[in-house]
């Protein structure tokens, strides 16, 4: 019985390596990520996140090439004191046969809480960018707008920020057109 | 690695963390912070980590003015309801019943496990808190970064390397030496 354990689970002590986070418990809604042997751990997302993170999820699913595979949150290994969990992950399939992931991601979707907000914009943005994750999307579910990054010459610059009924026509990690208004469904968008 | 944290604190209460949750965490050696309700958990530092920052200690408080206090970690600083760090050393007014007693220099000495969140997440949030001071320092250079608050954000002004002398003016004269933070 998964609850029982968890109610009682323990960490290792830290500083800790992506290795360690394998024995952290399961099955509860708190996302444990590392940054350089530091933890970093997020409370529960809203229902306005979710909602706003499965509907761009089935945007990039169904205008994914076969040779690209778009995950829900999944652990991201960047090195081996760096591993994190972003709210959608595209990678080559050719990289996910194993039981982790293998190789860099092409692009990170990181839709904002107001707890994340912070972190998503500053450390990161750090650390996707010393990764070489090509793309870098930040979503922010209340106002339903997107803003894009993309690597040049090693470093994110903002190629584009839409909103509301703008389209984006994005052609990086593959053509795929975006509506961040429609992304809500008929739900009420806050 | 034997020893284990328990982990039944580590679940964010309905709407998560606030500074307030904080005081109950475990006194277990590790520094625990909060930036929006995100929890930051970082291990102990480095003895190169600990020489510099009480050499910087030991050469602040020889040149402090009455009316300020320098203080070193684990001190909570909080910034808001869900905001709250731990700088590894800080200058306050001395006076506890000062309306605004907001730290006027921070410090993060940089270790490799606190290096990427000193120079991003909490460099914004002391930008956003109107710190006017933060000092950066890299003992394994050794170097001192100094950035000040222009109009509302930080501009970094200069590093020190080595034996290159920072004579600083805020928030007070006093003189650092990056290589003697070593010794």
């Amino acid at each position: 019985m998964r609850a029982m354990t968890t109610a009682r689970a323990a960490i290792p002590a830290g500083p800790w390596t992506v290795d360690d986070l394998d024995d952290f418990p399961e099955g509860d809604t708190r996302r444990y990520e590392l940054i350089d042997g530091a933890l970093l751990v997020s409370a529960e997302p809203s229902l306005q996140h979710q909602r706003v993170a499965a509907a761009l999820f089935r945007v990039l699913q169904d205008a994914a090439p076969r040779e690209l595979e778009v995950f829900w949150p999944i652990d991201v290994r960047l090195s081996p004191f760096r591993q994190i969990a972003p709210d959608i992950t595209v990678v080559r399939r050719q990289d996910a046969t194993g039981k982790r992931l293998a190789g860099v991601p092409l692009l990170v979707v990181e839709v904002q809480s107001p707890s994340t907000r912070a972190v998503d914009l500053t450390l990161k943005r750090r650390v996707l960018q010393e990764a070489g994750v090509p793309s870098y999307w930040l979503v922010d579910p209340d106002s339903l707008s997107i803003t894009v990054l993309e690597l040049q010459a090693g470093a994110y610059r903002e190629v584009a920020q839409v909103s509301g009924p703008q389209v984006y026509e994005a052609t990086l990690p593959f053509d795929v057109r975006i509506v961040p208004g429609e992304l809500a469904g008929d739900a009420p968008s806050g | 690695m034997t020893a284990v944290t328990s982990t039944s604190y580590l679940s964010a209460p309905e709407g998560g963390w606030t500074a307030d949750d904080l005081a109950a965490f475990p006194d277990d050696g590790l520094r625990y912070e909060l930036v929006d309700g995100v929890l930051l958990v970082s291990a102990a530092p480095s003895e190169e980590h600990q020489i510099a920052l009480g050499n910087l200690y030991l050469g602040l408080v020889a040149a402090v003015p009455p009316e300020l206090r320098v203080l070193t970690a684990p001190y909570d600083v909080r910034f808001g309801p869900r905001r709250q760090l731990q700088p590894d050393l800080l200058v306050l007014p001395k006076d506890r019943t000062a309306a605004d007693r907001s730290p006027v220099l921070v410090v993060e000495v940089l270790s490799p496990s606190t290096a990427a969140t000193d120079r991003t997440l909490k460099r914004q949030v002391f930008e956003q808190a109107g710190i006017q001071c933060f000092w950066l320092v890299d003992p394994l250079v050794p170097s001192l970064t100094v950035l000040e608050l222009r109009d509302g954000a930080y501009v970094e002004l200069t590093t020190f390397m080595g034996d290159q002398a920072y004579t600083a003016v805020d928030p007070f004269a006093v003189r650092i030496v990056p290589a003697r933070l070593l010794h």
